[in-house]
């Protein structure tokens, strides 16, 4: 035993109770640091003397050679880790659909208005004072005047929401540079680590540091980290690997012209990133699902209505006494009449796009079709054909109704001269056209010889859309596809604009037989009008100002089981709002389950100032102590050499 | 016993002074709009329900309007109808006491004179205009209901000038035979005037072709149209089918065939006195081919074929003989105009109860509307008008929480054992 080993122990005691009182200072530091968990430190005795070899010294033992610093270590419970990893993804989207869905919701305004609703009430009201006042110009230019006001409104709707769909595009962009920038901060983190885990040492702060970044990046994205024993950790987004070790995979953006140019998130290898969690997330939903549904909702709504107000506006009289106008103006999406599109804009034409085909043959509901066959629709949203059958039993009334209930984006009605009318709807995938018609075959006589849609059966006289001068192959009358986003352009007729007295608001007769009005009823007659009025409030289009019915009319179809204007719009506002309340009471649960495990997290890891304090006395007074022991052995060791002089 | 740190509870205590705040927020946005619902996520359901009443509401001043553009054209049309009858009233009087043998031609003469005034002031009350529109001519507004004929009076069988004033020879209906209609409620419309092919007709008219309808056959579809009301012809229709088809119709029309001279002549007669409106439409020439229409003059009522036998007096025509018996002291004639001025008081009579009908159902639809818009405001309200007592409370009940929360966290939170060490 060395007459050095009291001075010895006392002074690891100093160091070791130094090394406590530097952590506890580090943690006070830092008990403001939401990342920060706290430090402490593991003392452990030194092997004490002797151990049993050969040379022992006898005397008694062990004899203990005091204490050291055997850790630094950080107090963190890995399993609250990855649940707040996950729930702060959770708690990122909900809160980011909420945010947005807020903002769609108050570019609709109701119902608190002014809203689109109001101005659509007041363009009936205006139509029905027409009608009480047909040969007032005043009730006209009021007519006209609550149009514009009503389009108005739509188109600010769509832009006000066409605007957000492009600020969200940049948000995804901005995001997909933060989690770049996050992975290569992560990466370099690890660098640093893992030569500092290499040297023995525990990397406390940097491991703060990145888990911190980690959790950034998790609510952005929702991904997954797995530690292996070396510490080295991995960080799978979508089951692939966006950091391993030193490696970094990084995500790129790519213009999706079929979405109007809005990014797609790829990995830089090319294949698109699947996010399920997380504010991307929720940005590329609202931005592609919430936002672009209510815009093609609008422009279905207001195409429905141009085009069946236009019907019966050409079939009525002015007072001029004109017939055959448009009320609204009508831009179709190509110049060719036959529907002839280039769709890649090559300078050659590649499609036929049709908005509407109306047979050439009277027929009626409860007429039997007498023969079977097959129907194709062509391709739903997914891609799959759509066949409807039918036998030779089957009713007019049974075809389409199977027409409208199945998945095919399309409507079908009968008009009021009986002839089958096929309207395209707007499409719910990015892959197809909204509001043209897809594909028309018939093995049988339905769509041939029975309505007169097609002029032959079978696949050689089939209509399909991606073909050109697929025109020919239909028997009756067709209405080119519309220009996009119609709620953008949509206006009145030149004809009614310079000329109120154009507003067809009495209709008249067809004396030769072209199936076109020729003579038109007195001027103070307001029936077209008060039809117009109908159109637009009823749940039916048959309406008890027919003198007699003209034939057994179906309501028209404005929508997959709509039938009437106002309820549609109504609807619309209604899922909306479900939307909404569905994310607001998800993000305020996300927001106490996500506050909850970050509660746990600050009990195991939160410094507590009082318990600081209380280690800081506790090492001080041991500070002190060893301090002492070595003032005392010094005095000892002092007599000791005194004797020798 | 958990671990706890500093920064849990200072967390704790924003979260929940941040969860009062937001009510707060809320409560306050309730108040300042007096509105239950801000957003549609608050009560989707509600928001629908909210909207649809909305829309009702609209509906109900758009009927409302309706009623009132249209009332007046009501009241008058029964006022004249009315004032027609007190005219017709004081003819009967006086041709009754012209019929008396004991009367001279001068007086005969006299009285004549003043069933002409009587007959101007009808035909006056006939060419009415309502703000400006002709009130008897159907939809056609902006020309006179009738057209009038003025020349000297002569008799038709001799040919001497009865009367040389010029005075009225003809009425000829320039109107059509549809209403206005204004809409009351879903799918229900009321007619706001009587087209005067109703009113002024005495008796019941009765066209006869003179083309033998003997093996006439449809050669394809056409569809022809009486009083507005159209009827399909079929290719391989004959005549006996064709009047099959008519009186099949809803018509106040019925359709015979008179095959006394073996030459199956198309007849049709009214059943109410009014004037038939016959039409070929649709490029079809069935009513000409028959010999019933002109193919020559298009526009009804006068389309007839000039080889078609038209019977049937107007209140005019009535009025006309009347006068012009008077003036040729042909007591015969005055008898027989009186049976035509009690037909003419009579169909005035049936008109004068149609439009009061329609006044009782305009009065009726009135209290209708005013209940429906009594109804449809309450639910509003009910839905999304905010309960202002209950949301004070609320309100107040949010802030005493607010105030003990903070009250709280600032005696707990800036306490550590600082404050107690030396």
């Amino acid at each position: 035993m060395s007459s050095f080993l009291g001075i010895e122990i006392g002074k690891r005691g100093v160091l070791t109770h130094q090394t406590g009182l530097n952590v506890i200072s580090h943690n006070l530091a830092n008990s403001a640091n939401e990342a920060y968990s706290r430090q402490k430190v593991d003392v452990s005795t030194l092997p004490p003397l002797y151990n049993p070899s050969f040379n022992r010294e006898n005397s008694t033992g062990q004899i203990g050679q005091g204490g050291r610093v055997t850790s630094i270590a950080r107090v963190r419970d890995e399993f609250i880790d990855s649940r707040i990893l996950e729930e702060s993804s959770n708690l990122a989207f909900y809160k980011t659909r909420d945010f947005f869905m807020k903002q769609i919701e108050h570019i609709i305004n109701e119902p608190n208005g002014p809203s689109l609703k109001e101005k659509f009430d007041d363009f009936v009201k205006s139509w029905n004072d027409v009608a009480l006042l047909p040969d007032d110009p005043s009730s006209r230019n009021a007519l006209i005047a609550s149009s514009q006001n009503m389009l108005g409104y739509i188109r600010d709707h769509y832009e006000n929401l066409s605007k957000t769909r492009v600020h969200i595009d940049n948000l995804v962009r901005d995001k997909v540079n933060e989690i770049n920038s996050l992975a290569e901060k992560i990466r370099d983190l690890n660098v640093e680590i893992v030569k500092i885990q290499a040297l023995g040492d525990n990397p406390n702060d940097l491991l703060d540091k990145r888990d911190a970044l980690i959790e950034k990046l998790s609510s952005i994205v929702n991904v997954n980290v797995v530690r292996s024993e070396n510490n080295e950790i991995m960080v799978y987004l979508d089951s692939k690997v966006l950091v391993q070790g030193i490696k970094v995979t990084k995500l790129e953006v790519a213009d999706e012209p079929s979405n109007d140019g809005m990014a797609r998130v790829l990995w830089e290898y090319g294949e698109e990133v699947k996010v399920k969690s997380g504010e991307l997330s929720a940005l590329l939903q609202i931005r592609d699902n919430d936002i672009l549904n209510t815009m093609k909702k609008l422009d279905n709504f207001l195409i429905q209505m141009i085009d069946s107000v236009n019907d019966i506006h050409r079939s009525g009289f002015g007072i001029s006494p004109n017939t055959g106008l448009n009320f609204f103006g009508v831009k179709t999406i190509t110049t060719d009449v036959n529907g002839n599109y280039d769709v890649n804009k090559d300078g050659q034409y590649d499609s036929t796009y049709i908005f509407k085909i109306s047979g050439t043959q009277k027929v009626k509901l409860d007429d039997v079709i007498g023969e079977s066959g097959f129907i194709n629709l062509g391709p739903d949203d997914t891609g799959k054909d759509v066949i409807i059958s039918y036998k030779d039993t089957d009713t007019v009334r049974a075809v389409i109704n199977r027409i409208n209930s199945s998945g095919a984006r399309i409507t079908a009605h009968i008009d009021v001269d009986g002839r089958l009318v096929l309207k395209g709807l707007y499409s719910q995938s990015k892959d197809f056209p909204d509001s043209v018609i897809r594909h028309l075959e018939d093995s049988g006589v339905f769509l041939t010889s029975f309505t007169g849609i097609l002029k032959q059966s079978g696949p050689a006289g089939a209509f399909d859309y991606r073909r050109i001068n697929e025109a020919d192959k239909l028997a009756g009358e067709f209405n080119v596809a519309y220009q996009k986003n119609v709620s953008t352009w949509a206006t009145l007729d030149e004809a009614i604009l310079t000329n109120p007295m154009n507003i067809a608001a009495r209709r008249g007769k067809d004396i030769d037989g072209d199936n076109k009005n020729d003579i038109a009823n007195g001027k103070g007659d307001g029936l077209n009008a008060l039809r117009i009025v109908a159109l637009l409030t009823s749940e039916n289009d048959k309406s008890s100002l027919d003198i007699q019915a003209k034939a057994d009319t179906m309501p028209i179809f404005i929508d997959k089981n709509v039938t009437s204007f106002r309820p549609y719009f109504d609807s619309i506002v209604a899922h909306i709002g479900e939307v909404a309340k569905s994310d607001k009471l998800n993000y305020d649960k996300e927001n106490v389950l996500f506050t909850g495990l970050k509660n746990m997290r600050e009990e195991v890891s939160g410094v507590n100032i009082d318990e600081e304090l209380v280690n800081l006395i506790k090492f001080q007074q041991g500070y002190q102590a060893s301090a002492k022991i070595i003032q005392t052995m010094d005095t000892m060791l002092d007599i000791i050499m005194k004797l020798g002089r | 016993m958990y671990r706890v740190s500093n920064n849990l509870i200072s967390n704790n205590f924003l979260f929940n002074i941040n969860r009062h705040e937001n009510q707060m927020s809320d409560i306050q946005k309730k108040i300042g709009s007096q509105r239950n619902i801000l957003l549609p996520s608050d009560d989707p359901v509600g928001t629908t329900e909210y909207m649809f009443q909305r829309s009702r509401l609209s509906d109900i001043e758009r009927y409302k309007r309706g009623i009132d553009l249209s009332k007046g054209r009501i009241d008058l049309t029964d006022a004249k109808l009315r004032d027609i009858n007190e005219l017709l009233k004081r003819a009967k009087e006086l041709s009754v006491q012209a019929a008396n043998g004991v009367l001279t031609a001068e007086d005969r003469k006299k009285i004549g004179v003043e069933i002409d005034q009587i007959l101007e002031e009808v035909v006056q009350i006939a060419n009415t205009k309502y703000k400006g529109e002709s009130l008897f001519g159907g939809t056609i507004t902006d020309e006179e209901a009738f057209k009038v004929t003025i020349s000297k009076v002569i008799d038709p069988a001799t040919g001497n000038i009865i009367y040389g004033k010029e005075s009225i020879s003809k009425v000829e209906y320039q109107g059509d035979i549809y209403s206005k209609y204004f809409e009351v409620g879903r799918g229900e419309y009321i007619a706001s005037n009587i087209p005067g092919s109703n009113v002024f007709w005495a008796t019941n008219q009765v066209i006869t072709s003179n083309t033998p309808g003997t093996g006439y056959i449809a050669t394809r579809d056409q569809v022809i149209r009486i009083d507005g009301v159209e009827i399909q012809i079929k290719q391989g229709d004959n005549i006996n089918s064709i009047v099959q088809k008519i009186n099949g119709a809803n018509l106040n029309v019925r359709a015979e065939v008179d095959n006394t001279t073996g030459q199956n002549l198309l007849i049709l007669r009214t059943t109410v006195p009014h004037q038939m409106y016959l039409e070929d439409i649709g490029g079809g020439t069935v009513l000409q081919d028959l010999g019933v229409l002109s193919s020559s003059v298009a526009r009804p009522p006068y389309n007839y074929a000039p080889s078609a036998s038209v019977y049937g007096e107007t209140i005019f025509d009535v009025l006309i003989g009347l006068r012009n018996s008077l003036y040729k002291n042909d007591i015969n004639g005055v008898n027989r105009s009186i049976g035509g001025i009690d037909q003419s008081i009579s169909s005035v009579l049936d008109n004068i109860a149609y439009i009061g009908a329609i006044q009782r159902r305009v009065e009726d639809t009135e209290n209708r509307l005013s209940a429906q818009d009594m109804y449809a405001k309450d639910i509003i309200n009910r839905i999304n008008g905010l309960d202002m007592a209950e949301a004070i409370t609320d309100l107040k009940n949010i802030e005493t929480e607010y105030n003990a929360a903070l009250q709280i966290g600032a005696k707990i939170l800036p306490k550590t054992l600082l404050d107690y060490l030396r």
